[in-house]
């Protein structure tokens, strides 16, 4: 499997990748919002809210995971365009069901991105809003994260290591 | 069919919404449509009441798609049409539900056009753009509709034994030609070709593949966007730079030399007997082009989608 070095952070993925998550931004949201990569090991985030994982598997059998974080503000919009209904009227419920699905587009996204060897095989998301995190693993070295232009609501990463456990009672 | 029944699976509440809602708003707004959250409950239904065409997602908890999907064809022997709406990205998966003989494949994001085109593929309803029903001789394109939302993925070593819905549109030797080609052309962008209608803008790029004798043996017209989108891509152009480019009148001879090597590439697939080709900007309304387009039989007309850069109109037309 060819990766980019144990000290690099970043990895060689699709350069047409920030063009795709602001298309699947504009799908799930219906906000035009352009997205660029950063690197989240050296630029700080100040995202607090609803977050959602998407497991990877990559061919290997090594786990990682692109993770979503997005305010709730930001979550209830996703929820009123996705089911069609005004922001006030989203339940609790389907704003998981949202989540999930716009970790689901926006994960896929980036599994689709990465180069070809790593071969991603994509999970069934779930919520995971008791702030899990992977733990970091020196075998993968790559990380790295997207969010708008002109701001760091939402923000999706990809998360090294192994997939950390799943939150007993979280629903796929 | 007069009111076609469909069953959407997805464990996400928010797609079946998004696509119900997609239905509704189309030529397809009669159609009686069942949301179901998990493989087994809507199988069941299936059992129960039949359906005309089953909508599935791929991951789902329990039951997943690949599974529904070869017990939904098993049950109706093939009858009841099935297609997925799923953010899979694996070749060998997405490969794997070609053979299980899935009528089209559309890939979360998509747009509410890829996804009409696709569905009205596998209803044989027609042109669901706009609504309207296929005119004489373009009947809904079943191929046509499965590239909707393969992307690269798309491989054309499909089953020929005759049991699949694909079996016909797969002996179509173009279509894969130009499927190929265009996911080798622009590498790692994701490209998708759907039958589109032929209503090209005034100024477009006819390009002749021409035999030793001098003679074409078949025309491929362009639109402005289609050309730009080729050249950036063999130059993996990034999209910022390119869509200022998408509304210029004349995208210049290095666009158009990237055009002809495409099709030079493609042309012992689609024109064997080529040894050259010669393009030169043309007006659509030209008699000869026209004439063309009124016989659908000489004509195939494509919306070509390149994720980041927009959607552009490529024909193939026989001389």
């Amino acid at each position: 499997m060819q990766r980019t070095g144990s000290d690099d952070r970043a990895f060689n993925v699709d350069p047409f990748l920030e063009s795709r998550l602001s298309e699947a931004w504009e799908f799930l949201s219906g906000e035009a919002w352009q997205f660029r990569r950063f690197d989240p090991v050296t630029e700080a985030s100040s995202v607090f809210g609803r977050t959602a994982v998407l497991p990877l598997t990559l061919a290997d059998r090594s786990e990682c995971a692109c993770r979503l974080v997005i305010s709730a503000e930001h979550a209830r919009r996703v929820a009123s365009h996705l089911f069609g209904v005004p922001a006030p009227d989203v339940s609790p419920h389907d704003l998981e069901d949202a989540l999930r699905e716009a970790c689901n587009v926006l994960g896929s996204c980036v599994a689709a991105g990465l180069p070809e060897s790593l071969g991603p095989l994509i999970g069934i998301p779930f919520i995971a809003d008791d702030g899990t995190e992977a733990p970091g693993d020196a075998s993968l070295p790559f990380r790295a994260g997207f969010r708008p232009e002109s701001h760091d609501d939402p923000l999706l990463d990809v998360l090294p290591g192994i997939l950390p456990p799943r939150p007993v009672g979280a629903t796929a | 069919m007069s009111t076609p029944s469909i069953v959407v699976v997805d464990d996400s509440r928010a797609i079946q919404s998004i696509v119900t809602r997609v239905l509704k708003g189309s030529h397809l707004s009669d159609a009686s449509i069942h949301g179901f959250s998990c493989g087994q409950d809507a199988l069941q239904y299936v059992s129960e009441n039949g359906a005309d065409l089953v909508i599935t997602d791929w991951h789902m908890p329990g039951m997943s798609g690949i599974e529904l999907i070869q017990a939904v064809r098993q049950q109706s022997t093939g009858r009841i049409k099935v297609g997925m709406v799923t953010s899979e990205i694996d070749r060998e998966r997405l490969h794997s539900a070609e053979q299980h003989g899935v009528a089209f494949i559309v890939n979360k994001p998509f747009t509410e056009r890829a996804l009409l085109d696709a569905v009205s593929g596998a209803l044989g309803t027609g042109d669901a753009a706009d609504g309207s029903s296929p005119g004489p001789g373009r009947p809904a394109d079943a191929a046509g509709a499965l590239l909707a939302g393969v992307d690269r993925t798309a491989r054309p070593d499909a089953p020929r034994d005759g049991s699949s819905p694909l079996a016909e549109p797969r002996q179509d030797d173009t279509l894969h030609a130009l499927q190929e080609g265009l996911a080798r052309h622009f590498g790692p962008i994701r490209v998708r070709l759907v039958p589109g209608p032929a209503e090209f803008d005034e100024r477009v790029l006819l390009t002749l593949l021409v035999r030793a004798d001098g003679r074409p043996v078949r025309l491929a017209v362009l639109d402005l966007r289609t050309v730009v989108m080729l050249a950036a891509g063999a130059l993996q152009t990034p999209p910022a730079i390119l869509r200022p480019m998408m509304g210029r009148p004349n995208p210049g001879p290095e666009a158009v030399a990237q055009v002809e090597r495409f099709l030079e590439r493609i042309a012992p697939r689609i024109a064997p007997d080529t040894v050259k080709v010669h393009s030169s900007f043309v007006s659509s309304t030209m008699p000869k082009l026209r004439g063309r387009f009124a016989r659908p039989e000489c004509s195939r007309t494509f919306t070509l989608q390149v994720a980041g850069y927009g959607e552009g109109l490529l024909a193939l037309l026989e001389p």
